[in-house]
């Protein structure tokens, strides 16, 4: 094994701990200000920065496989988390050239645009698994916290990644 | 932020769009299948044994991380506490007054019940016994209610066993690892449970609606206004899964179509330590021999046993 393939190896892996870090975050009862505030979905904002950043570093194997560990994890149905994953995935890859070099802000926005799309797939998804419509209140609470998380993220990796602050991706 | 997400100078805008690779497609294609799929086999035994497997794996891994979470938010309760102790001492006297009379009571109450069992020789059926267990994770999804507790198989804790904390039912256990398992919380959309209602001499259902509260549906058609809140609610023992008689809540509120919410009494209390009741539906029934019986057919001969027919015949 050469070096290169070493290493691609190793960033595919560090994706992996990441987005496993995020879910068992969601299991742990971290409880934020008494339960008032969900956890938010970190593995989605994880996935829309490797989409941006490290594209080469996160094929859909991984973020499907993330997400059928998410539901088997969560002991619901097997599937709707995998879908919201690869919508976001999908979404981020699509828009990359677009995303290039924008603003903060703007990743933002995007994000938000890409998970509200995956989170109203994941409410329609369980709506019909349960077959009766789901309550939106809790759902659209957690997709604001996790937007609102996410420039920390962006920021984090970046910091961690040695990338300056604006245009990353070129 | 219009200008930069609209604005020219970076080309032309989102039209600047690259396809995304066929196995992300085929990926999601698939991830929509399997929901579709889970319509119809979501309990599938591969699936439950590969959540309980998962469950048992990261078991270890829920308790070191959950470790310091509860470490910083029991010392936050302890500060809040210090900050609300003469006040929360006024009460817990007054409480532990009141409690001292039903104790009393209680204690009179079980004397006599005893007597009568001893007189009577009822055939009660009672929970074997109760399995501690910590919590050690929780969904923190938006619609799931579930918790990860600590003990599993080996400790015997079965699918379908009641789970309850100081307070009174918490849920039942929905997934068995071998050392942990997985417990499905009353305000889960896809809880149903059997419960009984005291005042009212009735039974229904309570389900869970994601919203965390719960509410009945009665079984059988009870006059309106026949329900008043604060009537009390504990399991009924209905289908033999969970024991009778385990305290769940109260009645807060009636619709106009019936629908009862139930204030759970384990609701504001949020659970650490638990209690996995260990109890088994007796399937066998013993059955009642007089002394004074015919006897076997098999002391009679097989003469005797062909010839009874006729002669309960010939009798009639």
């Amino acid at each position: 094994m050469d070096d290169r393939h070493f290493a691609s190896l190793a960033t595919v892996g560090v994706a992996a701990l990441l987005l496993l870090l995020g879910i068992v975050l969601l299991l742990v009862p971290l409880n934020l200000f008494s339960g008032t505030v969900p956890t938010p979905i970190l593995p989605l904002c994880i996935i829309f920065i490797y989409g941006l950043e490290r594209p080469e570093s996160l094929p859909p194997s991984l973020s499907f496989a993330m997400g059928l560990l998410h539901d088997l994890l969560f002991g619901a149905a097997i599937g709707p988390w995998a879908s919201v994953y690869l919508v976001v995935h999908a979404l981020v890859v699509w828009q990359r050239s677009y995303f290039a070099g924008r603003d903060v802000v703007v990743l933002t926005t995007g994000f938000a645009a890409a998970s509200v799309l995956a989170m109203a797939l994941y409410w329609f998804e369980m709506s019909i698994l349960s077959s009766r419509p789901m309550p939106v209140f809790a759902i659209f609470w957690q997709w604001v916290v996790t937007v609102l998380s996410f420039p920390f993220l962006l920021a984090l990796f970046r910091r961690l990644a040695g990338r300056p602050r604006s245009n990353s991706l070129v | 932020m219009r200008t930069a997400l609209f604005s020219a100078g970076h080309g032309d805008g989102l039209r600047r769009s690259e396809r995304p690779p066929t196995s992300l497609l085929f990926f999601l294609a698939f991830s929509i299948f399997m929901t579709v799929f889970s319509l119809y086999g979501a309990n599938a035994s591969v699936f439950e044994k590969a959540r309980a497997t998962l469950l048992d794996r990261f078991a270890p891994v829920f308790s070191v991380f959950s470790g310091p979470v509860r470490f910083t938010q029991n010392r936050v309760g302890d500060i809040s506490d210090y900050f609300a102790v003469m006040e929360e001492n006024r009460q817990l006297r007054e409480e532990n007054e009141a409690l001292r009379i039903w104790m009393h009571q209680a204690m009179a109450l079980e004397q006599r019940v005893a007597q009568y069992e001893e007189m009577l020789d009822p055939k009660v059926v009672r929970p074997g016994e109760y399995i501690p267990a910590q919590v050690i994770a929780e969904n923190g999804g938006p619609f799931s209610r579930a918790l990860v507790l600590s003990a599993g198989g080996d400790d015997g804790v079965r699918k379908g066993s009641a789970v309850i904390n100081g307070a009174g039912l918490i849920g039942h256990v929905v997934t068995v690892g071998s050392h942990a398992s997985r417990v499905l919380l009353l305000t889960d959309a896809d809880s149903h449970v059997p419960v009984y209602i005291e005042e009212v001499d009735t039974e229904g259902l309570l389900s869970g609606t994601a919203e965390r509260r719960a509410e009945i549906r009665l079984f059988s058609g009870r006059p309106k206004g026949e329900l008043q809140p604060g009537m009390r609610v504990v399991t009924s023992g209905t289908g033999g899964t969970l024991p009778r008689g385990l305290p769940v809540g109260e009645v807060v509120r009636i619709s106009d179509k019936g629908v009862a919410t139930i204030g759970l009494y384990s609701s504001d209390q949020r659970a650490h330590m638990v209690q996995v009741v260990d109890y088994v539906f007796p399937k066998t029934i013993e059955p009642i021999v007089e002394e004074d019986a015919l006897p076997a057919p098999a002391e009679l001969g097989d003469d005797a046993v062909a010839s009874a027919p006729e002669a309960v015949a010939a009798d009639g």
